[in-house]
């Protein structure tokens, strides 16, 4: 006899078209929170071709003329770029050292027995949960003692010791993920730790480096608080820092520092443009699997 | 080439989760060796030992004349085919056979060349270029082996190699890995859970059960003289007959009895040979006949009733029922017609019966190897 199954049978009266109020209660968040991020920015934006003055009379409009004078003051300055090349050089070796680093500890983590493993990784991983301003002091008291302040290097320092627990957390969850079989496969082969680790492990963790890159290399580059402990020569500061010049005591030129901001996040957007694709894949990575 | 000696090799995980127990054996060269037995029996840990994928708790691992139990993976000269095939997903096909050899520094033709008498071997010439992403099963199956055999190791070690793949490819395959062994005389350790694989690929099966051997012998010896009823049970499909019962004397011969049926030995079993009582028979479903004609040694009558029949088309297997005690009944004649619920007599051959012990569950006796 052939049963007929009426409950599971797909038609086109049951396909039920997505009710309004579901699709309104889904948008309306994901629109207010697009815009709670791209208002500001569009503000910054715009207040970046106006004059103080127009930015006093208008703060919200668009700029009456669109005057790239903020911009070519900005560079008219000849710091600025000794700015761009320091805050590139801070932030690229930094980045470098962090995803260098943190993915041998990461590498490390999961081939070490796993109370072992642990017992590093939850060391590691402590130091997110420390707040920077809770070791400014000694932090700055032992630059100070190992002659490292006012040094890029400093800086560089400090700025890998500070991500590498978030880099390791991303990092090791990632690699956790992997078959162990690849790893075997290829110690059998005939590698060594550091073959598995380079010739295997880091193709395969791109996503993962990619996005823990993105992430490094944002936070290193807006960074002000540690420029501002440990650099003090004109010559050396970064750009957060450089900009905070056109902050005044009676007067701060906020169509500069709009200007600087919008010039210092050129960089930032095109490595998100590029890095886009493996950034989600990373954020992403280890959900689907078990 | 070389043989391999496990000697007394333990592995505990804690003092509770002992993996492999006291486990010794003797691989000769060239050998196919087939480690068999349930999921947790300790096969493959005892293969990744042997690896050094795990550290051995206590004893010695030798290959050749290496003592290797403490020498990393990449130093013991051996390769290994995974269950899920484990190639390498950034790399191409080629890429993937190569690895080995580029990180032994082999020069550039000799890889080359290696590479393509595998491939050839094979038949995956034609996938060179291919990621494994884009291979099925069978071809990755075979790119995981052309991986192993490019290396000319001393040993091979292969870890349910064909269980991911599906039950045609599997038989197809199983011969040709046979095939390929036989013509590289490499010597093999293959583990598998499947006794079929086990009967049909080694020249030598190990059973294990909890971590300990039970029992090493060629396919043929396990079959016919299997030393336990973990054994008899576990080879064989469909598997061994066990009937519990009492040997009882009756006018000074040895007979079997139990609640369906009596079976005399016809002195097969002298007085005395058997001191336990209390015994469990054991019997193939095929040494069970529905007459007498063909050779053998065959028991009186056993009255019975067919409760299923499974038509597997050359050959029927018969559930049936005597009294309280069920039996299976292999029959190699398509022409049979009985009928489920129909009553037969069915016949034991009496020269391939085993009788094992009630307590220990060891083999006390049996026709063919006597006690």
């Amino acid at each position: 006899m052939i049963r007929k199954n009426t409950e599971t049978d797909v038609t086109m009266e049951n396909i039920k078209p997505i009710n309004i109020n579901e699709r309104i209660s889904r948008q309306v968040p994901l629109v207010a929170y697009t815009l709670l991020i791209l208002l500001p920015l569009t503000l910054v934006f715009f207040a970046s071709f106006k004059t103080l003055k127009q930015l006093y009379n208008d703060p919200l409009g668009i700029p009456e003329k669109w005057s790239i004078l903020n911009y070519i003051r900005l560079f008219a300055n000849e710091n600025m770029l000794i700015y761009f090349k320091n805050s590139f050089f801070v932030t690229f070796t930094s980045v470098f050292f962090i995803l260098l680093l943190g993915s041998m500890i990461s590498y490390a983590i999961i081939r070490m027995p796993n109370v072992v493993g642990n017992i590093l990784f939850g060391f590691v991983t402590l130091g997110m949960m420390v707040p920077t301003q809770v070791k400014m002091i000694p932090t700055y008291v032992l630059l100070s003692d190992l002659n490292l302040l006012n040094k890029h290097s400093g800086l560089i320092l400090v700025t890998i010791a500070t991500l590498i627990p978030i880099c390791v957390f991303i990092l090791t969850g990632f690699m956790k993920t992997l078959p162990k079989g690849l790893l075997e496969a290829a110690m059998i082969d005939g590698a060594s730790h550091w073959q598995v680790y380079s010739k295997i492990v880091i193709p395969l963790s791109l996503p993962a480096i990619a996005s823990t890159a993105i992430f490094s290399f944002v936070i290193t580059w807006n960074d002000l608080l540690h420029p501002l402990l440990f650099i003090k020569s004109s010559s050396l500061k970064t750009l957060p820092l450089a900009l905070l010049q056109f902050q005044g005591e009676y007067l701060t030129d906020y169509p500069m520092i709009f200007a600087g901001v919008v010039a210092a996040s050129i960089p930032m957007i095109i490595i998100y443009i590029f890095f886009q694709r493996w950034f989600i894949q990373g954020m992403t990575a280890g959900s689907m699997k078990g | 080439m070389a043989g391999v000696k496990i000697e007394n090799v333990y592995k505990y995980y804690n003092k509770n989760t002992i993996a492999v127990s006291d486990f010794s054996l003797e691989i000769k060269d060239g050998e196919f060796l087939v480690l068999v037995g349930p999921s947790g029996c300790g096969k493959s840990t005892t293969l990744r030992m042997v690896a050094g994928l795990e550290e051995v708790t206590k004893g010695n691992i030798y290959i050749g004349e290496k003592n290797v139990t403490n020498m990393e993976p990449k130093d013991r000269d051996i390769a290994m085919v995974f269950q899920d095939y484990a190639l390498y997903p950034h790399m191409s096909v080629y890429e993937n056979m190569a690895f080995g050899l580029k990180l032994r520094k082999y020069p550039k033709d000799e890889i080359i060349q290696r590479v393509e008498n595998a491939a050839e071997i094979l038949g995956i010439t034609h996938l060179f270029e291919r990621q494994p992403r884009q291979l099925s099963g069978g071809q990755r199956q075979r790119v995981a082996l052309g991986r192993a055999i490019v290396r000319k190791p001393q040993v091979f070690l292969m870890d349910e190699p064909l269980s991911n793949l599906d039950a045609k490819l599997r038989v197809q395959m199983r011969a040709e890995l046979v095939k390929l062994q036989r013509k590289l005389a490499t010597t093999t350790i293959y583990v598998t859970h499947d006794q079929t694989e086990a009967m049909t690929m080694g020249d030598r099966i190990v059973i294990m059960k909890d971590g300990f051997m039970q029992q090493a012998g060629t396919p043929e010896e396990i079959y016919h003289n299997p030393i336990n009823l973990f054994v008899a049970d576990f080879i064989g499909s469909p598997s061994m007959n066990f009937v519990e019962g009492s040997l009882v004397t009756e006018d000074d011969q040895v007979e079997f009895e139990t609640d369906g049926f009596k079976i005399g030995f016809n002195s097969l079993i002298k007085l005395g040979q058997i001191n336990e009582k209390e015994v469990i028979l054991g019997f193939r479903p095929e040494n069970i006949s529905l007459d007498t004609k063909n050779k053998g040694s065959w028991s009186k009558p056993i009255n019975c009733q067919i409760e299923l029949i499974e038509d597997l088309g050359a050959e029927k297997i018969l559930f049936m029922k005597a009294e309280n005690q069920e039996f299976q009944v292999k029959l190699f004649d398509s022409n049979f017609e009985g009928k489920v619920g129909q009553s037969l007599q069915v016949y034991l051959d009496l020269s391939r019966i085993h009788i094992f012990s009630k307590d220990s569950g060891q083999k006390i006796w049996n026709a063919g190897g006597g006690r």
